[in-house]
């Protein structure tokens, strides 16, 4: 459950910040953090976890493709540094998600 | 071409020759990047043949298991920066490093969760074979919140670098194209 705790602590955090750049990918990490937190049996969470990588460690259309800019409708003044914030989310949800 | 003129000019380019086409046979044939060849055809000058002076090939065997590729990539990253940052895990096969030398015409579905602009394209040959929403999805291995509704075509500019590959656990002949800044996408 140790895992389960860090993955969500990093998802609740994720979802703020693009919540705040109003990125439309929010909704998915809401819809992983609703799977995830429910879930109390080890089997089933790794069952959660393996379906949720192609959503955030795919191609495109995952969090690996997500570009956070003002041409995509986005609420941002330095696009540079919150793509780099972005990046350090997902080099988090890697180290996380490709160990387990 | 005198007996200088010969040692001067061709015994380099033999050299240079020996380089470059060593790795790329070594990893397994990629005399092409076929794959992009589609870019030309829909009018864009996109001349992508390989091996050519100055394109560098990193080979990233997608091996197995996801920690497996990761672990084979961060080994090859300690000797070879060149896939920093570039997430490997969503290729199959060899991932195709280059600097382009003309821009290229690439492609994006939008919709659901995913946006018009983002890090990953593909070519005109693999929309070919995509004639639905549900046929991106599968052929590109969208997640179910991207739900593909538009086609969006950029032109990546010379002088971008590209990753280009096959989509992991897509169909034979689909392809993605990688680029780490898609704020030079037009």
């Amino acid at each position: 459950m140790n895992l389960k705790i860090r993955l969500l602590a990093i998802l609740y955090e994720l979802l703020g910040f693009l919540e705040t750049h109003k990125v439309n990918y929010a909704s998915a990490i809401k819809r992983i953090v609703k799977t995830l937190e429910p879930i109390i049996d080890h089997e089933e969470l790794q069952q959660a976890i393996k379906d949720s990588r192609r959503q955030l460690l795919g191609g495109m259309g995952s969090l690996n493709d997500v570009w956070i800019t003002k041409e995509n409708g986005h609420v941002v003044d330095d696009e540079k540094a919150a793509n780099r914030r972005l990046e350090e989310y997902r080099e988090k949800l890697r180290r996380i998600l490709v160990q387990e | 071409m005198n007996g200088r003129t010969l040692f001067t000019r061709l015994i380099p380019a033999l050299f240079l020759g020996l380089i470059f086409l060593a790795p790329a046979q070594a990893i397994g044939g990629v005399g092409n990047l076929s794959l992009l060849s589609g870019a030309a055809a829909g009018g864009i000058a996109a001349s992508l043949a390989l091996p050519e002076l100055g394109a560098e090939i990193v080979a990233a065997r997608a091996l197995g298991a996801l920690g497996r590729v990761a672990d084979d990539v961060a080994r090859g990253a300690t000797k070879n920066n060149a896939l920093e940052g570039v997430p490997v895990e969503t290729f199959q096969g060899s991932i195709h490093r280059r600097m382009l030398q003309n821009d290229v015409e690439a492609f994006r579905y939008s919709g659901g969760a995913s946006d018009p602009k983002g890090r990953f394209l593909t070519t005109r040959q693999t929309i070919r074979q995509i004639n639905s929403s549900e046929d991106a999805q599968r052929v590109l291995q969208l997640p179910a919140e991207a739900t593909a509704e538009k086609l969006n075509s950029f032109t990546i500019p010379k002088g971008t670098e590209i990753f280009a590959g096959r989509v992991r656990g897509g169909p034979a002949g689909a392809s993605q194209v990688f680029i780490k800044d898609p704020g030079v996408l037009r």
